[in-house]
């Protein structure tokens, strides 16, 4: 199994919640299944999660049961990574569907509840979380009944129930063989990988695709913690090399490493979509495996295990009183004594804890740290550098890098095929240009074969990406303009399609094919439609406009023409702050409209004696044209002068 | 994938090092037999090719989809931007900002009409040649999307008449070996053009006829209508007869040619035009409003001239005819502009539509 994507975790939520749509009543043989399910899909924990949630909150109140009791079954049968991922809504969620159902079922609830409470193996959640859920039940006017718990009518698989109770994840005085439980169970998601050389894996485990990455989150905590009981062990068995005095060393070393990988799983569960913990993940892998092959003198390891404690403290931890892993070996030497403290600190303590990364952790831990160390911690790429040290570390010390040729160091080890997601210089990782590739002919051969960094070209070689469209760019001088110059077309368009909503957007004409031929940038600025309609038939457009001469109201109550006696329009005008009359003229401080007044004066010129009310007559309709004829130019003159902004 | 990744990859390199010479880029052309494909291919290696920052222009000789403006049309555009999934190539020139150069061949199959096609593909090809002479789009070269019916033997001479003109240097056959024996056969010695055989697409589904029609439909529909991101706004209008001169190619009445006197020939009627008097025979015609205008009444053209002239010009758009009134001699059209119709030759063949 591998990180899941996106894409997968969304397909497995979808599939998960149409299989809970099935739950509307309490059926033992669908909680055993879904419960089965969400087991063998550990690596979509946090999708399932959200399933359920949803169903809970979602659910009719008389069909919430069943949906509790399904996520009571997962957290008692499959605990782990669910126990902490459900804790994170839990007091919500349970409050609203306690809200809503009837008191029968209230009093199932509260059941459960206690059950939690009162595991035989301690609290499922925190001691705050079951507080607040207490509190919940006990605001809704309930105090809980302290009747004895039981399971009630909760339909739990036999087979899970039988491993649970023998190997209890949360057994306050667990038996250092027994802290890390249902190994069965939990060895079915663990991947193989990194645990190749790891020889007591369950008979359960079975190598899962894992699309090329060495190791993947797959892995969980117990595993991890039960290889390292007995690691020295292991260790001593699988490479009699290392029966030297630094065995143990070694050992711990590996252990340490496992912690602080497993920590790193857990985080690249909890966020599937965080990148960067999967290259920790991978680059841990890596440096595990090589600890495991290579011999490495006390020196070196010493060094590496203060490394990896100053980074396993940047991850931070929330602290848990429940359970308190025992580190019995390591304390058999004084040497590690500082790795024990770290291995304490940074040990996940039982599958229940959130290990959530802390970015404030992360920052305070910085100052501590020395320089060359505090790179590594920001990125999976300075952890390479952990790997390199570790190379030259060998070299230098002990002179036995020839044992340390099957890693060869971390260009070797990253230059396996499983290793493209993390960028390397060593795998072709800054094809930059089409130049960089090989020649690729357009024959037969050449385009079946794979250039695994093509696809680079497309997508991360050009990183400016428009937030809008999708379109990109490379990150350079062209790069910025091109870019800018798309981002002012899409405002363009944007702005178009809000004037939509008020003016109709018809399809132009094709233009013919000289234009076509030079048609250069696509802009709507620069095109004009073809005017096709209007090219013959329509008169030339109406001579100069006529400058529209509004005055001050000056207060005047009804202003009225003294030609055609129509009132004059009255609008507010923003710019000059005043009430004004639209075409009007003052003469003589008698109010005329613009168009009857110059009417008047041509026939006063060509006959005096012409009387003003008969030329309104006659010219009235000519001025309701005139002045549409106006507002209409007024109209064009705005959308121009909008587009071209 | 990989290997259509491959081929924008070989076609990108090809245009660097046209981009460096300045030379025209690659000139690609996919054929093969329906379904495999084609279409999808070109908008992939078109997208691959905008997102490095080309133009490639996008001819499209396939009549029977239309995917640049209708069915019936062979087109051709530059393609400056990402072609959008959903509006696809037949967004509003508004909001692409280019507009196609579209020629109008009015059948489904290059096959219904060998000659026009042929002259067809002649026009488009001198445009788009001319047109890769601009600097913008030089070096990106072009795409062409063929019809179906190339891989048919009977078309043969049609497909390498559009080698021929368009001056294809790289033709793509996809998922059809014997189409691509013949043309490594025949172009074996013209080392000047690569032929290259790739698997059809995965995921292609067989269309069926019914399909295929709603699909013209749709891109009928869409032509006016616009799509649901950018709608259009047609307009209808009545024109009286008099105003519009439609032609359609030469059908018509034709004497069998046994019945033709001893020794004469039939003329090449193909590429002629006949004179369509309006009438019922427009209802639900899609027309084509070319852009070549009507002459003055003084001039009269030989039906010879007139084909040249109008066959000759690319079209300036469609309209529909929704109603035709007999006895008052006018007909509703749907334009998609606003105002009334052009004073231009328009031409008639078999799209018809029935507006939903």
């Amino acid at each position: 199994m591998t990180h899941a994507n996106a894409a997968d975790l969304e397909a497995i939520r979808l599939e998960y919640r149409a299989s809970l749509a099935d739950l509307t009543f309490n059926s033992k043989p669908i909680i055993t299944n879904l419960t089965i399910i969400a087991q063998e899909n550990l690596g979509a924990a946090p999708a399932i999660v959200r399933a359920i949630e949803d169903q809970l909150r979602n659910a009719q109140p008389k069909q919430k049961l069943p949906v509790l009791y399904l996520l009571d079954s997962i957290l008692k049968n499959v605990g782990n990574i669910y126990i902490s991922l459900f804790e994170r809504n839990i007091v919500r969620m349970f409050a609203t569907a306690f809200e809503v159902i009837d008191s029968d079922e209230k009093q199932r609830f509260i059941k459960v509840l206690l059950t939690w409470k009162n595991h035989p193996a301690g609290p499922l959640f925190s001691a705050g979380t079951i507080a607040a859920l207490e509190n919940v039940v006990a605001k809704m006017g309930r105090v809980a009944p302290a009747r004895r718990p039981s399971l009630g009518p909760i339909h739990v698989n036999p087979n899970f129930v039988a491993l649970a109770q023998s190997v209890s994840p949360q057994s306050s005085t667990p038996p250092p063989s027994a802290i890390f439980p249902g190994l069965g169970n939990q060895q079915k998601g663990v991947h193989r990988g990194a645990t190749d050389r790891v020889p007591q894996r369950s008979p359960y485990d079975r190598p899962r695709g894992s699309r090329g990455r060495p190791d993947s989150s797959r892995r969980m905590n117990g595993n991890i913690h039960r290889n390292a009981d007995s690691a020295h062990i292991a260790a001593r068995d699988s490479n009699p090399r290392q029966r030297s005095p630094s065995s143990v060393d070694v050992s711990a070393l590996q252990h340490q490493i496992k912690t602080v990988l497993a920590q790193k799983e857990a985080l690249a569960l909890m966020n599937p979509m965080d990148s960067s913990a999967v290259g920790h993940v991978q680059v841990l892998t890596q440096l595990l495996q090589a600890v495991q092959t290579t011999a490495l003198d006390a020196a070196s390891i010493a060094q590496i295990g203060q490394m990896l404690q100053q980074y396993a403290a940047s991850v931070h931890i929330p602290p848990i009183p429940a359970a308190q892993p025992p580190v019995p070996v390591l304390s058999l030497l004084p040497t590690v004594a500082s790795l024990a403290q770290s291995f304490n600190f940074g040990l996940a303590p039982g599958p229940s804890v959130p290990p959530s990364f802390s970015t404030s952790g992360f920052m305070t831990t910085q100052g501590l740290i020395p320089t060359g160390a505090q790179s590594f911690l920001s990125n999976p790429d300075a952890l390479k550098g952990l790997l390199g040290s570790l190379d030259s570390q060998t070299n230098m010390m002990a002179g036995i890098s020839s044992s340390f040729g099957i890693t060869g160091g971390h260009g070797n080890i990253n230059a396996g095929p499983q290793s493209t997601p993390v960028p390397d210089s060593t795998t072709g990782g800054n094809v930059q240009s089409i130049k960089d590739l090989p020649l690729i002919r357009l024959v037969h051969e050449d385009l079946n074969r794979t250039y695994p960094m093509a696809v680079r070209l497309l997508y991360e070689a050009l990183d400016l990406q428009c937030r809008q469209c999708g379109t990109r760019y490379p990150r350079n001088e062209t790069g910025r303009a091109k870019m800018d110059l798309h981002l002012d077309w899409h405002f363009r368009q944007n702005r178009r399609a809000k004037e939509k909503a008020k003016k109709a957007i018809s399809r132009d004409w094709f233009v013919n094919e000289d234009e076509w031929v030079a048609e250069r940038e696509v802009d709507i600025r620069d095109r004009k439609a073809p005017m096709l309609f209007f090219d013959r038939d329509t008169p030339e457009a109406a001579g100069p406009v006529e400058i529209v001469s509004n005055i001050p109201a000056a207060g005047e109550a009804n202003p009225r023409c003294a030609v055609c006696t129509e009132e004059l329009e009255k609008f507010y005008d923003e710019e000059t702050d005043d009430w004004m009359l639209r075409g009007a003229v003052r003469v003589d401080n008698t109010l005329y409209h613009q168009a009857c007044h110059k009417d008047a004066e041509k026939r006063m010129t060509a006959t005096p004696t012409a009387t003003p009310p008969s030329l309104s007559v006659s010219h009235s309709p000519d001025i309701g044209k005139r002045k549409r004829e106006l507002s209409d130019e007024d109209g064009g003159v705005k959308i121009k002068t909008e587009i071209s902004v | 994938m990989q290997s259509y990744l491959n081929v924008h990859l070989a076609l990108e390199q090809l245009r660097v090092a046209a981009e460096e010479k300045g030379e025209e880029g690659p000139k690609v052309m996919i054929v093969g037999p329906a379904d495999v494909g084609k279409t999808s291919l070109s908008k992939i290696l078109l997208n691959y090719a905008v997102k490095q920052s080309r133009k490639p222009l996008f001819v499209d000789i396939d009549p029977s989809e239309g995917s640049i403006s209708l069915p019936g049309t062979l087109a051709a555009m530059a393609i400056g931007r990402p072609i959008d999934m959903e509006d696809e190539l037949s967004a509003s020139s508004a909001t692409t900002g280019t507009s196609p150069l579209t020629y109008y061949y009015g059948y489904p199959s290059p096959l219904d009409k060998p000659k026009l096609f042929n002259a067809t593909v002649q026009r488009l090809s001198t445009i788009v040649k001319r047109k890769l002479g601009e600097a913008d789009v030089k070096s990106s070269g072009f795409i062409m999307n063929t019809p179906s019916q190339f891989v048919d033997v009977a078309s043969y001479d049609t497909l390498t008449h559009a080698i021929d003109s368009f001056g294809v240097n790289a033709i793509l056959v996809l998922g059809h070996e014997r189409l691509y024996s013949e043309l490594t056969r025949r172009y074996r010695q013209d080392s000047g053009i690569s032929i290259v055989k790739l698997a059809k697409s995965g995921g292609v589904v067989t269309r069926d006829k019914t399909y295929r029609r709603h699909l013209q439909m749709h891109k009928i529909k869409e032509y006016f209508y616009g799509t649901r991101k950018g709608e259009l706004s047609p307009y209808s209008s009545l024109v009286p007869f008099s105003d519009v001169a439609v032609r359609r190619v030469g059908e018509g009445t034709l004497a069998p040619s046994s019945a033709l006197p001893l020794g004469s020939e039939r003329l090449l009627q193909e590429t002629r035009l006949v004179k369509v008097d309006p009438g019922d025979i427009l209802l639900h015609s899609i027309l084509a409003v070319t852009n070549a205008s009507l002459p003055e009444p003084t001039v009269t053209l030989t039906p010879e001239e007139e084909s040249a002239q109008v066959l000759g010009t690319n079209i300036a758009g469609f309209v529909y005819v929704s109603e035709v009134d007999e006895e008052k001699a006018k007909m509703t059209v749907l334009a998609p502009n606003p105002g009334r119709l052009p004073r231009r030759y328009m031409i008639m063949a078999a799209l018809k539509w029935m507006e939903t």
